[in-house]
Order: C-alpha cells, then sequence, then structure tokens
C-alpha cells in the first residue's frame, strides 16, 4: 500500500518538473498544434493538395497585406491578383502583383468540397471568396501548380503518422528485448543478443532497395509505405534494445536490486517498479531522437524513390522536390516543408528533453 | 574475458552463414538477374541471352549458385565474378575500400572529437546559453536529411566563391602523387561530406553525453564522491565522465557499418569515390555476387564492431562481467 | 556536249564514291582555326565498367572509346551525312550487294600499321560475335544470311551483302575498329582451349593503358578508379583541320565522373568542368547567370538528335485483363487519349518551352524521312472530344464522375514511368491529372527507369511511358517500330519466343507497317524508301500504337574558353573533342 500511495505522487511530481521546464511545454504545444492542423488539414486548407493550377505554375508565395499600395489601412487582410510573364531570352517567369484586382480574405469561408469523418463538407478555415477568380497561396505552388501550404498538411499527415506509428513499434519490440536480454542474462541473452546482430548487420538501405523491389506491384503507394516502415521498426527496434540491455547490465548489479531480490519481490515487480523508472530517461532520449530518424529516414527512402509516391505526399517527398540549386535560388519556398520537418523535430527533442528532466529522480 | 572473445568469434561463423543465405535469397526473389538488361536491347538476341547466361551460370538453381560461390571462397579466395565489370570482386571492392574508410574515419574522428567536449560541457552548464546554443545546432544537424544539408553546403559554397564542390579532390589532383598542395585539396573538399555525412551522427552523440553526464552527475555515488571532499573536475572527469561514456560505447560498435551502407545517399550527392554509390550501382544492376560480398563484408564489420563495443564496454566498467 | 558529259561523269562519281580531300574534315565544324594545346574537361555520369566498345552495354565506356577508335564510315556530326572514316572512299556494284572499301594508310597509336586484317578481324570476330555481349550482330546479319567480309590487300577490303541494304553505310558508322594484334587472344575461334566468352574479357578496366591502342584522336593516359579518365592527344591521328594543322588540338582531355547531375552543375558553374548538357529546368537559372557576365555561354540547340526518342505513351496489348485487352487494342481508346495529351503544356511547364511537337517519332528536323501531313493527323488536346469518343468505345460516365467499363466495374488505370527520368515524371503527374477529370481512376507507379525498363519487358504494366534510343534512318530501330520485332513491346504477341514475327497476331494496319519496314530495308533507292517510310508514319499517326508527347531541345551550357562549340545557322549545336580548343 505504501508503494502505491508513493507511484501516484510520483506522477505528480513528473508533470510538475516537466511544466517547469518551459521549452519542454512549448514543444509540446507545438507539436499538439501540428497535429491538429494535418488533422484536419481539409478544413485548415484553402485548397485541395491535388488539384493543379495550371495556370499558377511555379507561384511565389502570395503577399498578405493590410495597407493597400495607397496607403489606406484595412482590418481585413487582402491579397493582389497576379499575372505572369517570362521573360524572353532567360525563360524565368515572374509573378508580378497587379493592383488593380483587389481580394479580401475571409474567414471560415466556403469553398471546394471534401469529405472529414464521412462527412461531407465545404467549409475551410480561410480563404478568397471562390468566385472570385483570386487566389491565394500561403506558402506558394510548386511546378504543377499545386498549393504548397494544402500539400504540407497533406504530407503532415503521413509523416507524422508514420513516425508516431514506427516508433511505438520499435520502441516496444526493443524495450522487451532488451529487458528480457540484459535482466536475465546467460544463454537468453546471448541468443538475442546474436539476433540482434544478425538483423543489424543487414546494411539498411541495400536491405530497403531489395525488399522494395519484391513488394507486389498492385499495392497502393501508402500500403506499400506501411510496409516499408514496418521493415524499418523491424530493424530499427535493436538500437534501442541495445541501450536497455547495456543499462540492465549495469543496474542489474545495484544493491537495491540484489536487495529487493533478497526481499522476494517479484522479477516483474523488480522490472516494473526499479529499473524501468532508471531508465526511462534513457528510452525516451532514445524515442524522441528516433523520431528524427524515422522523418529523415522516410525523405531518404523517397530520394530513392521507393518511399512515399505521387500523388500521395509526405514532408520528404515535398523536400525531395526541393533538391536542386536552381530551386533554392529561384523557388526557395518550396524548402518550407524542410522547416516543417526542422520544427517538428525540434518540439519531439524539447520534449523529450523536458520529460527526460522530469522523470529523473535524483534531479 | 579471453574465453568470451574467442567463444564469440566462433559463434560468429554460422552467424556469417546464415546471414549469407538470407542475403542471397533476399537478392533472388527479386525480379530478373544480371541478363535481363540485355532482354531490352534489341542486339542481343534471346539465344545470345541464354549463351550469357549459361556463362555466367544464372541457369543453374539458386542453391547450385550459392553453393558454387560458397565453394569458390572456401577453396581459392575468390569471391565471384563481377558481371558488369568482368573482374573478380575482391579486387573491385579493395579499390574502394582506400576512400571509404577514409572518409567514414575522417567523419567518426570528427563527430566524436566535436560531441564529447560539447557534450560534457552541455551538462556541466546546464540551462546556460551556450548549452542552449549548442543543443539548437545539434538540433539542426539531427533534423536535415543529409543529402539536403549537402545541396545547401554546395550551394553555400558556390555563392561565396567556393571551388571545392563536389568530389574529394580537384580536377588536377585525383590520382597525382601525394604533396602538401594535394592535401590541402582534400581538406577543402572533405569539410563538406564530413558535416554533411557526420552532423546528425554527432548531434546525436552530444545529446547523448550530455544526457548520460546528467544523470551520472545526479547518482549518489557522485554526491558522496562531492561528500568526500574531491574537487569538482576530478569528480567529473575521474567518475563521472568514465561511467557516461557507458552508453556511447554502444553507439560507437555501430558506427563501424554506418561506414559503408549509411553513406551511400551523401556519397552519390556529393560524387564520392567510395563504396556507397558503388554498391547501389551493383544492386540495380543484379550484380549479384558483387552484392553478395558487400553484404558480407558489411555483416562482417558490424560484427567485429559488435565485439569491440563489448569488449571497450568490459574494459570501462568494471562492473560488467561475462562469463 | 563534253561540257555536259563532264557534268554528268562528275555527278556520276560523287554518288559512286565519296570525294574530298581525304584527311581535311568538314569545314562546317570548325567556327574558327584553333590552337594546340589546353586541356578540356568534361563530365560523364557514370563510371565506365569495361574498355571493351563490344564487351558491355555501358553509355560512360561508348563515350570515351569513341575518342579512341574509330568506324570505318562516320557520320558528318553537322551535316549528318556519312563521310569517309577509316576508309577513304568506296564503291558500291551494280547489284548493289558488294561494297569495296579503301582503307587510309594509316597506323595504331602503338606504330603498327592498320590494315585490312583488323577490318576483316573486327567485323566476322567481334563486331559479328554473338558471345560478345555488345556485339551488332542483327545489325549486320540480313534474312538469316551474315555480311561477309574479304580482304584483297593490305587497303582494300569488300564486303559481300546477302541482299542490297539501304542502311549499310548508316550501321557502319557504329562498328569501330579494334586492333587485330590486341583482340586476337581473346578469340575463341582462333585460339585452342579459349572460352568463346572471353571475348568480353578483353580491355577490361585493368588492362595497362598503353595496351588500349586506337586510330583515333586520343589515348588513354590515366585512369582513377571511379573518378577520372585522362586522355592525351594521339601525335599522329589523320584528320587535319581545312589549314592543314594536325587534329586533335587539344593536349588532354578528361573525364571527370560525376554520378550526380546537381554536383556536375556546380562543378560546371565553377569551371571544373567545360560543357555540360542541361534540361529545360537548369535553362533559366544559367542564362541568367550567362547575361549577368559569367565565364559560360548557354546554347539552346534545336531537337536535331534523334536520342532520345520523344517521350510516348504505351498501353499494353497483351495484358492478362481480357476487357482492358479489347480496350487498348481499339483505335478509337487510343486516339481518345491522345485527346488528353495536352503537348503545349507540356513543352510550356515540363520543359520550360525548351521543346516541340514531336514527329511520330521522325523528327522535323530530319528532313531526309521527315513526312509533313502527319501534322494534320495528329490530335490536338480536347477533353470534351476524349470523353466523347471514351463514350463511343463504351467507357461511360456512370453518373457521379466516375467512368466505368461495358462491364460496369470502374475503369482504373496504372501509369508506369520512371522518377529519375525528370520530363516523363512530370508528365505522368500532368496525364494523371487529366485523366482523373475525365473520371479514369488513376494510380502512378513513379519507378526507377532500370525497374521500368523490366517492367516493361516483363509485359508488367498497363499503361507506360517511355523513350529509346533512337537514329536518324528509321531502318536502324526497326526493332522498336517494327511490328514483330524485340521492342515492339506495346504488342508482343506479335512475335514469338524465337524472336521471328507473327504474322496472324498482326492487325491489318501492322501488316502494312510491317511490309513496309521490309521495303525499306533492301531498297537503294533514297526516294522510294522515303515514300515507304513516309506511308509508315501516317499509319502511326493515325492509329497511334503508341502516343508520342513532345521532344526537347538540345541544351548545352559551355565554358567561354573553349572554342569551336557552336550553334549552326539551322540551330543545331556542333563541337566534338578533335575540333574543340582552349582560348
Amino acid at each position: 500500500m505504501a508503494t502505491e500511495m508513493k507511484s501516484l505522487s510520483q506522477t505528480q511530481l513528473i508533470m510538475r518538473r516537466f511544466k517547469a521546464h518551459r521549452l519542454g511545454v512549448i514543444g509540446a504545444v507545438v507539436l499538439g498544434f501540428m497535429y491538429l492542423l494535418v488533422i484536419f488539414a481539409p478544413f485548415v486548407s484553402p485548397s485541395d493538395y491535388l488539384e493543379q493550377r495550371r495556370n499558377f505554375v511555379n507561384h511565389p508565395p502570395t503577399p498578405l497585406r493590410f495597407v493597400d499600395h495607397e496607403g489606406n489601412f484595412s482590418s481585413r487582410p487582402f491579397v493582389y491578383g497576379t499575372s505572369r510573364t517570362r521573360d524572353p531570352i532567360t525563360l524565368e517567369v515572374f509573378w508580378v502583383e497587379n493592383t488593380d484586382l483587389k481580394y479580401p480574405l475571409y474567414f471560415l469561408v466556403r469553398g471546394s468540397t471534401y469529405s472529414f469523418l464521412g462527412m461531407e463538407s465545404n467549409l475551410h478555415l480561410f480563404g478568397l471568396d471562390q468566385n472570385s477568380g483570386g487566389q491565394f497561396f500561403l506558402f506558394g505552388t510548386d511546378r504543377f501548380g499545386r498549393d504548397l501550404f494544402a500539400r504540407i498538411l497533406f504530407g503532415g499527415r503521413v509523416t507524422l503518422s508514420v513516425g508516431v506509428f514506427g516508433i511505438v513499434l520499435s520502441f516496444a519490440i526493443g524495450v522487451t528485448m532488451g529487458g528480457i536480454s540484459g535482466y536475465y542474462g546467460g544463454v537468453i541473452d546471448n541468443l538475442i543478443q546474436r539476433l540482434i546482430e544478425l538483423l543489424r548487420s543487414f546494411p539498411r538501405i541495400p536491405l530497403w532497395l531489395a525488399l522494395s523491389m519484391i513488394l507486389p506491384a498492385s499495392w497502393s503507394s501508402v500500403q506499400v509505405y506501411f510496409g516499408v516502415v514496418t521493415i524499418l521498426a523491424f530493424l530499427d527496434w535493436t538500437g534501442i534494445a541495445r541501450v536497455v540491455r547495456g543499462q540492465f547490465l549495469n543496474l542489474r548489479s545495484k544493491e537495491f536490486v540484489e536487495a529487493a531480490k533478497a526481499l522476494g519481490v517479484s522479477d516483474g515487480a523488480i522490472i516494473g517498479r526499479h529499473i524501468l523508472p532508471n531508465i526511462m530517461s534513457y528510452l525516451i532520449v532514445t524515442a524522441t531522437l528516433n523520431f528524427p530518424g524515422m522523418i529523415i529516414g522516410e525523405s531518404s527512402i523517397s530520394f530513392l524513390g521507393l518511399g512515399i509516391k505521387e500523388p500521395m505526399t509526405s514532408w520528404g517527398l515535398l523536400l525531395k522536390d526541393a533538391q536542386s540549386m536552381d530551386v533554392l535560388l529561384r523557388q526557395t519556398w518550396l524548402i518550407i516543408p524542410g522547416i516543417f520537418i526542422f520544427i517538428s523535430v525540434l518540439a519531439f527533442n524539447f520534449m523529450g528533453d523536458a520529460l527526460r528532466d522530469a522523470f529523473d529522480p535524483y534531479a | 574475458m579471453f574465453r568470451y572473445i574467442v567463444r564469440r568469434l566462433v559463434t560468429m561463423v554460422p552467424m556469417m552463414v546464415v546471414i549469407s543465405i538470407l542475403c542471397f535469397t533476399v537478392i533472388k526473389l527479386q525480379p530478373g538477374d544480371f541478363t535481363t538488361q540485355f532482354l531490352t536491347d534489341p542486339r542481343i538476341t534471346p539465344e545470345q541471352v541464354a549463351q550469357i547466361r549459361e556463362r555466367l551460370g544464372l541457369d543453374q538453381p539458386p542453391a547450385i549458385q550459392y553453393l558454387t560461390w560458397v565453394k569458390g571462397i572456401l577453396t581459392r579466395g575468390d569471391f565471384g565474378y563481377s558481371f558488369a565489370y568482368k573482374r573478380p570482386v575482391q579486387e573491385l571492392i579493395w579499390e574502394r575500400m582506400g576512400w571509404t574508410v577514409a572518409v567514414a574515419g575522417a567523419t567518426i574522428i570528427f563527430s566524436w572529437a566535436v560531441a564529447i567536449p560539447i557534450g560534457i560541457y552541455s551538462a556541466t552548464h546546464k540551462y546556460s546559453f551556450v548549452d542552449y546554443l549548442l543543443t539548437f545546432i545539434g538540433f539542426i544537424g539531427v533534423s536535415i536529411p543529409s543529402f539536403f544539408l549537402a545541396l545547401v553546403l554546395m550551394y553555400l559554397s558556390l555563392s561565396l566563391g567556393g571551388t571545392a564542390v563536389g568530389g574529394l579532390f580537384s580536377q588536377q589532383y585525383i590520382g597525382a602523387p601525394w604533396s602538401w598542395g594535394r592535401l590541402l585539396d582534400l581538406l577543402r573538399h572533405l569539410w563538406i561530406p564530413i558535416i554533411a555525412i557526420g552532423l546528425s551522427g554527432t548531434a546525436g552523440l552530444i545529446r547523448l553525453m550530455r544526457g548520460s553526464l546528467l544523470d551520472v552527475l545526479g547518482t549518489q555515488y557522485i554526491t558522496t564522491a562531492k561528500g568526500k571532499g574531491l574537487s569538482q573536475r576530478v569528480v567529473i572527469y575521474k567518475h563521472a565522465v568514465r561511467n557516461a561514456i557507458n552508453p556511447l560505447i554502444s553507439v560507437f560498435g555501430m558506427q563501424l557499418p554506418e561506414l559503408i551502407s549509411g553513406t551511400i545517399i551523401a556519397s552519390i550527392v556529393l560524387n564520392l569515390p567510395t563504396m556507397g554509390p558503388f554498391f547501389y550501382d551493383a544492386l540495380i544492376n543484379s550484380d549479384q555476387y558483387l552484392v553478395m560480398t558487400f553484404l558480407m563484408l558489411s555483416a562482417f564489420l558490424m560484427l567485429i564492431g559488435n565485439l569491440l563495443a563489448d569488449i571497450l564496454l568490459a574494459l570501462t566498467d568494471p562492473r560488467i562481467r561475462y562469463e | 556536249m563534253r561540257k555536259l558529259l563532264l557534268a554528268v561523269l562528275l555527278i556520276f562519281a560523287m554518288t559512286l564514291s565519296v570525294v574530298a580531300s581525304p584527311a581535311a574534315i568538314s569545314p562546317a565544324l570548325f567556327e574558327e582555326i584553333g590552337t594546340h594545346g589546353g586541356e578540356l574537361v568534361l563530365g560523364l555520369a557514370s563510371t565506365p565498367r569495361s574498355f571493351n566498345f563490344y564487351g558491355i552495354i555501358d553509355n560512360a565506356a561508348y563515350t570515351i572509346l569513341y575518342n579512341i577508335i574509330e568506324p570505318l564510315v562516320e557520320e558528318n556530326p553537322a551535316t549528318g551525312e556519312i563521310i569517309p572514316g577509316l576508309a577513304e572512299s568506296w564503291e558500291v556494284d551494280e547489284s548493289g550487294t558488294e561494297v569495296t572499301f579503301h582503307l587510309r594508310d594509316v597506323a595504331w597509336s602503338d606504330g603498327t600499321p592498320f590494315t585490312a586484317d583488323d577490318v576483316v578481324f573486327t567485323m566476322e570476330h567481334v563486331v559479328m560475335n554473338t558471345h560478345a555481349e555488345g556485339n551488332s550482330a542483327d545489325r549486320f546479319t540480313l534474312g538469316g544470311q551474315p555480311v561477309l567480309w574479304q580482304k584483297i590487300d593490305a587497303h582494300t577490303v569488300k564486303a559481300i551483302l546477302p541482299s542490297p541494304y539501304g542502311a549499310f553505310t548508316r550501321v557502319l558508322t557504329h562498328a569501330l575498329m579494334v586492333p587485330k594484334h590486341k583482340y586476337e587472344p581473346f578469340i575463341a575461334a582462333l585460339n585452342e582451349g579459349v572460352e568463346p566468352g572471353t571475348i568480353n574479357q578483353a580491355w577490361t578496366t585493368d588492362t595497362p593503358l598503353s595496351d588500349i591502342v586506337g586510330t583515333g584522336p586520343f589515348v588513354l593516359s590515366e585512369y582513377v578508379v571511379d573518378q577520372k579518365v585522362t586522355l592525351k592527344r594521339n601525335p599522329n591521328y589523320w584528320k587535319v583541320d581545312p589549314e592543314g594543322n594536325r587534329l586533335p588540338y587539344l593536349d588532354q582531355l578528361v573525364y571527370l565522373v560525376v554520378q550526380d547531375d546537381q554536383v556536375m552543375l556546380a562543378q560546371f558553374r565553377s569551371g571544373e568542368i567545360h560543357r555540360i548538357t542541361i534540361t529545360g529546368q537548369n535553362f533559366p537559372g544559367l542564362k541568367r547567370e550567362e547575361l549577368d557576365g559569367s565565364s559560360f555561354r548557354v546554347l539552346t540547340g534545336s531537337p536535331v538528335s534523334p536520342t532520345p526518342s520523344p517521350p510516348h505513351l504505351a498501353f499494353n496489348w497483351d495484358i492478362e485483363d481480357e476487357e482492358l485487352r479489347e480496350i487498348f487494342r481499339n483505335d478509337k481508346f487510343r486516339q481518345a487519349m491522345e485527346h488528353t495529351v495536352d503537348r503545349h503544356r507540356i513543352i510550356e511547364d515540363v520543359y520550360n518551352t525548351l521543346a516541340i511537337i514531336p514527329g511520330v517519332p521522325v523528327l522535323p528536323a530530319n528532313t531526309a524521312f521527315y513526312n509533313p501531313a502527319i501534322e494534320d493527323i495528329m490530335r490536338e488536346y480536347d477533353l470534351e472530344k476524349a470523353k466523347r469518343l471514351l463514350d463511343e468505345v463504351g467507357i461511360k460516365d456512370r453518373g457521379d464522375g466516375v467512368r466505368v467499363l461495358p462491364s460496369g466495374r470502374p475503369f482504373e488505370l496504372t501509369l508506369t514511368t520512371a522518377v529519375n527520368v525528370q520530363p516523363h515524371n512530370d508528365i505522368a503527374v500532368i496525364l494523371e491529372n487529366e485523366w482523373e477529370e475525365l473520371g479514369i481512376t488513376t494510380h502512378l507507379q513513379l519507378i526507377s527507369s532500370t525497374l521500368v525498363g523490366q517492367r516493361r519487358t516483363a509485359g508488367e504494366y498497363e499503361a507506360i511511358i517511355e523513350a529509346f534510343g533512337n537514329q536518324p534512318d528509321p531502318q536502324l530501330r526497326k526493332a522498336i517500330w517494327q511490328p514483330g520485332r524485340a521492342l515492339y513491346y506495346w504488342h508482343r504477341s506479335t512475335m514469338d519466343e524465337n524472336q521471328e514475327p507473327i504474322l496472324a497476331n498482326m492487325e491489318d494496319w501492322e501488316l502494312r507497317v510491317f511490309d513496309l519496314f521490309e521495303l525499306g530495308e533492301v531498297e537503294m533507292d533514297p526516294v522510294q524508301r522515303k515514300a515507304y517510310y513516309d506511308e509508315w508514319q501516317e499509319i502511326y499517326a493515325e492509329r497511334v500504337p503508341v502516343i508520342y508527347i513532345a521532344k526537347g531541345m538540345e541544351l548545352q551550357a559551355v565554358s567561354n574558353a573553349i572554342g569551336n562549340i557552336f550553334l549552326q545557322e539551322n540551330g543545331q549545336i556542333v563541337g566534338t573533342n578533335y575540333t574543340a580548343f582552349v582560348k
């Protein structure tokens, strides 16, 4: 009974410590916001991410204005219409604002229809009057005239969900295997270690290549991707397992564990009550460090042409579109997905950091 | 300890065998083989393709192909024949080993030399401005894919007037005898690959070092040491760091196979003469013995790396004992 | 009367043999007379896997070897005409089946004289050697009979053709001569105990460079594995410029192996590489830099080179699904799909306007064979027409925007193409969008070009976008365009396992195309040949077995320090390694 009371207040202590870590809270909030955005992507996005506007190819982000060219302030933001010219010699495309065409921005506006959770709707968070003929591209368009903001939102669905899926899976397997291996030692440890070595001996990229060639061509791109991610997670758990095992080896000989054993406490209780909380910080650090690894892994696979495929999209695939010096120079907005990757990774790291500090029982 | 090492080495043999069988199976599951490319060329008739298949031994069942290959290794040290290059596989891999090891080695040295001091500093000056700054830079490294980072670095270098972009040497120093000029040229080229390939690993190491050291610093025996009156410096370096290095040792063992396969993409993007791009080509062309030998080499390095990590772990942490 | 006779004789002589100062090459290749010295650095997109032209299929190797060894006759890079190479002149007899070549008096780079023995050896034991992985035996086999070669004397060789062969000299431009004294040990037929496949072991990448001898402008001087190949001038090369100066001008030619095109661009911009090919997407950035005063110039060449062929859209006529098979074979369906291809938009967006409407597939610039009549037959982008034609075929909108097949199930299509070939990838994305608008559920399968090739060969695709290496003379690529041949891939059932055509499986218009190619192969009169190929193009335009999309223009960027790489009047880019020089 005394032990149960202790774990309750321990949780409260952890929460309090977490909230004290301001960066971590910011990280958690940012992530929460991001997940909200991508979950409600059809609502948040003014356009459909697949629609190709052939008249708006390679359009830079539309500047949102509050003050017009004559200096008048308007509380409702607006955008100007744009027209396209092509330099006759260099063939560069230039978009020029046309101050004669003014389109106000509305909130909770009617737009294209979409289906969400089985319901149909055409309500969007913001946008222009759909009959006005104006266009608002928050992050510009790509070379097919597709709204980058929309693609980032829908791509985010893929990237953020795949990361979680992969982490949870590899986490679960890794902790179990590493724990069993480190705690019990002996033959079991040996066998599991050999298994880990076997799996880790497979170089990842060649294996991904080889396996992707085996996956049925009839699978949709999403199915293929989850298939590959599962494979990734199945190789990735070994990293966590090794760290966990190392810690178990370390702690196994600690006095309080030997004392608990001497007192007759069961193995499971020892693992759960004493060892796990002690290694929790390592697990969290590793898990949060693996999340960016998942994202980077995803973008690497997409780079090789094995991951998410058109017309589906992910942040990694969007970054692949930016993989050229000409794009860096002249369509710089196309690297915005990279910023999203960066922010989400940062947020996860801050949050993981704060959690680690919060869990640390000796702080 | 000695017996343990011997036992590990002995277990490696059956492991390599199992790995080789699995690798071969995966390769054979791929549709087509080396001769498939000839089917798309109008100059080669199906009879010719059949002739080629026979000559290369590809008409045999996979099990026979595998056993023939193993026999070649055991009796003649022959790791097979590259269909594409028409030369023995081991010569081709050997030709490219040098630069692979050099680039990867330089990257590992760089990341460790940078990560450990920064990690220690970060942990001992927790929540200071420098800590946050270093952490932030570390995060950049972890969050940008290496191929994209390489592109950005090349672009930055070019726009700042640099000419050392891509590859390891300027044209005139490729294959030239060693000289100070050549060494300087190499260094001018090397910084982009090292940063692009090594930054995420470095950032990871920093985080790990920092976190690990912080944990150790908070443990009881450190408090005890401080209580005993030992100076801060002695406490940190003699006791804390030694224990904090623990989880990093595990990582070190893994870094060796990263050597070869992890740098494939960055090597392609930066045009480095390493085994990575070479292997990728071989895989695409179904040059199967080249692929097999490469996979086996990688697995072998991995196993050695693991053993090394375990030995190092035992050496640094006297509480860990192997029966 | 005598003047007339003289004129006739002159014309007669010119049509029977090519007369020119043998060593001075076409002035059209020169913008100015160059100076000796310096080096040219070029990029190579992959590492050469052998130096044996006939032992591998490898573009990097070919690029290097074309500098080292040469053919009997060449294509003038500026005009496309057949001009003398190692053969100074040749005559065709009346029957059109015997061609006598008079060889130039030159030596291999190691001093050994080049003789008829080398020619006969190369043709019989190397080019026609079916064990050589890069052989061209089928180009020199007519109706199952091989072309035979006979040495007349040290400098005269005769080719005996089983039948007249219109494309004979054209085909010879790709048969590069190799030295008998170096290749002989690898030939099974001439050596006891040597295995047939040993020909492929000749001139592998570990061969001592001094063993790789040729008659060409350059010889190999250095090879750094996976990084660079250096060639130096062959001091005894036979070609001279219009003023009699020995070519090549360059002391050294360097090929850097750069597999990533971004690095290639970066190294070009930094001045390390002197000449590259670029895409429409690279063009604006580089052109802007040129205008701002860079040290290079960008050349926009008219699309004259037939290779690669224009990307085309094909459907699998042998697909397992019976209903789809019927539809793909239906001319009206393919014509409907042609209406979904917005060529103008593709040229505008995918190629950045730097492309033209293609032929089918003969390019407009290929005046020897292009048939302008096809321009009236090719169909414009018109989604309404596409919808109507699909309705007529029986693929109708069931009311909710989804089109269904006659059987009632929704029409779904998988479009396969190479993700790493930018125009193909982008065209596929655009087409997918158009088809979705028509109500066809489209799945994109964007995979590596190698995999695309495999899927195509195995018949594992529904719709595919591909392009092939092409030749100006349709005869050289009959393997692709003639029904019943190995690469007539959209209708593989017109060919049996022995690669023989099955006439019974061909549509009636395919039979006509088959005949046209058979006739064109043996026809010697160029006017009549053209008539055959004209008809072929009209049939292709009308029946659209494949839908041709666009042909990109030739875009190159060259350092200003290099001379004799320029734009001709007819818009073609001209510049060879043996006429280039450092200013």
